[in-house]
């Protein structure tokens, strides 16, 4: 379902980030991405996600060629991927609930109102969000921000999360809620790319684990 | 709702020169909409000016002399001219003495009744003359002039020329002021494109990666731009509603020439508004496409 072959990227004037990656990711699976810091797994998390393209090599989302695909299909395939960047990208002028709404609706899902209301109503609750229901997310913490984004990903149920250190700047209660809901992503059959360095969870949701290092991808 | 919510974002932070905005662009084109309106107004006026005129033709006083023939020798004249010079679209009118007192009489009432006192003496210096109006060419007024019944002549075009010299210089600086204001819209839109723009570079971005479409990556700016549009067309509306009847009561009184030029219809009202509103979208137009370029960087 994602696969990349002899991946590159280069930042103009730089030093290869990532070199010759290759990775091939099924329906369901989860994969950890590990790596020292400045490794490069933004860089590969923004390749999955569509936000930037490799120097070289191919990237194939749901059956569709990055490079070849149109317009519409690359929309169709941003539409299934809940991308949970390291900057967050919230629209800050927008409120909680408004954020997570447009999540729901550009992601063009069957979902009905009511049980979209309902999904954002778990979430917000789950991730300590519902007082914040009506706040502008400018006014946010970066905690709280980071639990929007995350929510954000989960409402629309997509194909795939990608996941830039999401637990970066939580405590550990929301960082065990936030791994819970997306084991449970995962059970209901969404991908799931976490990038992250806390070895505590890698540790105690034992899942598939890719090390970066030197611009390599090394699965174990 | 978001994209409606985002569409009016430049009002709720920056609500002043988004309002500034509005009026300055609204005054701007109806300043746009007079000049041309002043241009096309003014064109008949300098055409007629130029082309139609007047000659008087003076007669010499050699009939005064066979009373009784007078009557027929101006028709005979008048015919002579007709003939002669090609008059089709021309206008040929005889006046004789008694005519002319007639009309001193109803004009110039203490003229008239100082003529009246003088008596036949007076009355027999009083000047005969045919009047030929219409679009004379120069060639027709020589032709006048070898007639052996002609006096003098005088041309009204003569008279008018200044004024119809003001005006097309009027009309000249009205246009450079035209193309001044061109620019300087144009600018203003340009500027205010990438401004909205700006406004909307990090929205777009999100609603591009979360997957949404043409329209929906487009919304936010287009709705700013329309809104301050109709912001915009509201205040032209205003300004010729308000202004539009004084406007051309000044400009009759500028010259007698002028006294035909009518109210702006609603009709006009109506395309300036709309001249607003479509300024207002453009600027929606160019904005989204900043906004987006931004992004297309990217990828
Ligand atoms: N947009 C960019 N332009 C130039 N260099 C970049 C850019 N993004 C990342 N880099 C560089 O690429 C390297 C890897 O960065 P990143 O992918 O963010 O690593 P990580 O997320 O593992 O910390 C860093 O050295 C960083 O300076
Ligand atoms: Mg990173």
């Amino acid at each position: 379902m994602i696969e990349l072959t002899g991946v590159s990227k280069q930042y103009f004037g730089q030093n290869r980030v990532l070199e010759q990656v290759h990775l091939s990711l099924n329906k369901g699976d989860f994969l950890y991405v590990v790596g020292g810091s400045g490794a490069g797994k933004s860089s590969l998390l923004r390749l999955l996600a569509t936000e930037e393209t490799p120097t070289h090599g191919a990237i194939k989302l749901f059956g569709y060629d990055l490079q070849k695909s149109s317009a519409r299909q690359l929309r169709s395939i941003r539409q299934v991927i809940g991308y949970i960047p390291q900057s967050i990208q919230l629209i800050g002028d927008l409120t909680v609930i408004d954020n997570l709404e447009l999540s729901f609706k550009l992601g063009g899902s069957k979902i009905t109102g009511t049980q979209s209301r309902a999904r954002m109503g778990e979430l917000m609750d789950r991730l300590g969000l519902t007082s914040k229901r009506d706040t502008l997310v400018n006014q946010l913490s970066g905690g709280e921000a980071q639990r929007v984004a995350v929510a954000r990903a989960l409402v629309r149920n997509p194909e795939m999360i990608v996941a830039d250190e999401p637990t970066g700047a939580q405590d550990l209660e929301y960082t065990w809620a936030m791994m819970d809901l997306f084991v449970k992503a995962n059970l209901g059959g969404t991908t799931l790319v976490i990038a992250t360095h806390d070895r505590e969870i890698v540790k105690r949701v034992r899942k598939r684990t890719a090390v970066l290092k030197q611009g390599k991808l090394i699965v174990e | 709702m978001f994209l409606i919510k985002l569409g009016m974002r430049p009002w709720m932070k920056s609500t002043f020169s988004q309002m500034l905005t509005g009026i300055g662009l609204a005054a701007l084109v109806s300043i746009m909409g007079v000049i041309w309106q002043l241009d096309r107004k003014l064109g008949p006026v300098v055409r007629k000016l130029n082309r139609e005129q007047t000659v008087t033709v003076f007669l010499k006083p050699i009939d005064h002399a066979k009373v009784e023939a007078n009557n027929e020798k101006s028709f005979e004249i008048v015919d002579q001219i007709r003939a002669e010079i090609g008059a089709k679209n021309l206008d040929v009118k005889f006046t004789s003495t008694a005519d002319f007192l007639a009309e001193t009489k109803t004009a110039y009432p203490d003229l008239y009744q100082e003529l009246d006192a003088g008596g036949a003496e007076v009355q027999a210096l009083l000047p005969e003359f045919v009047t030929v109006s219409g679009e004379i060419r120069p060639e027709q007024i020589e032709k006048l002039k070898t007639f052996e019944f002609t006096e003098s002549i005088d041309s009204s075009r003569q008279k008018f020329l200044h004024a119809a010299g003001a005006f097309q210089a009027l009309r000249w600086i009205g246009r450079f002021f035209l193309v001044g204001l061109l620019l300087t819209l144009a600018s203003g839109i340009l500027h205010l494109s990438r401004i909205l723009g700006y406004f909307h570079v990090e929205s777009t971005r999100v609603i591009k990666q979360w997957g949404g479409g043409f329209w929906q990556l487009r919304a936010p700016a287009l709705i700013s731009g329309l809104s301050l549009g109709a912001f915009s067309s509201l205040i032209t509306l205003a300004i010729w509603v308000g202004l539009g009847q004084k406007m051309v009561i000044l400009l009759q009184g500028l010259s007698p020439f002028l006294k035909d030029i009518e109210v702006p219809q609603s009709s006009l009202t109506v395309v300036m508004a709309a001249a607003s509103l479509f300024v207002g979208l453009v600027s929606g137009w160019l904005s989204s496409q900043f906004a987006l370029s931004d992004n297309l960087r990217r990828n």
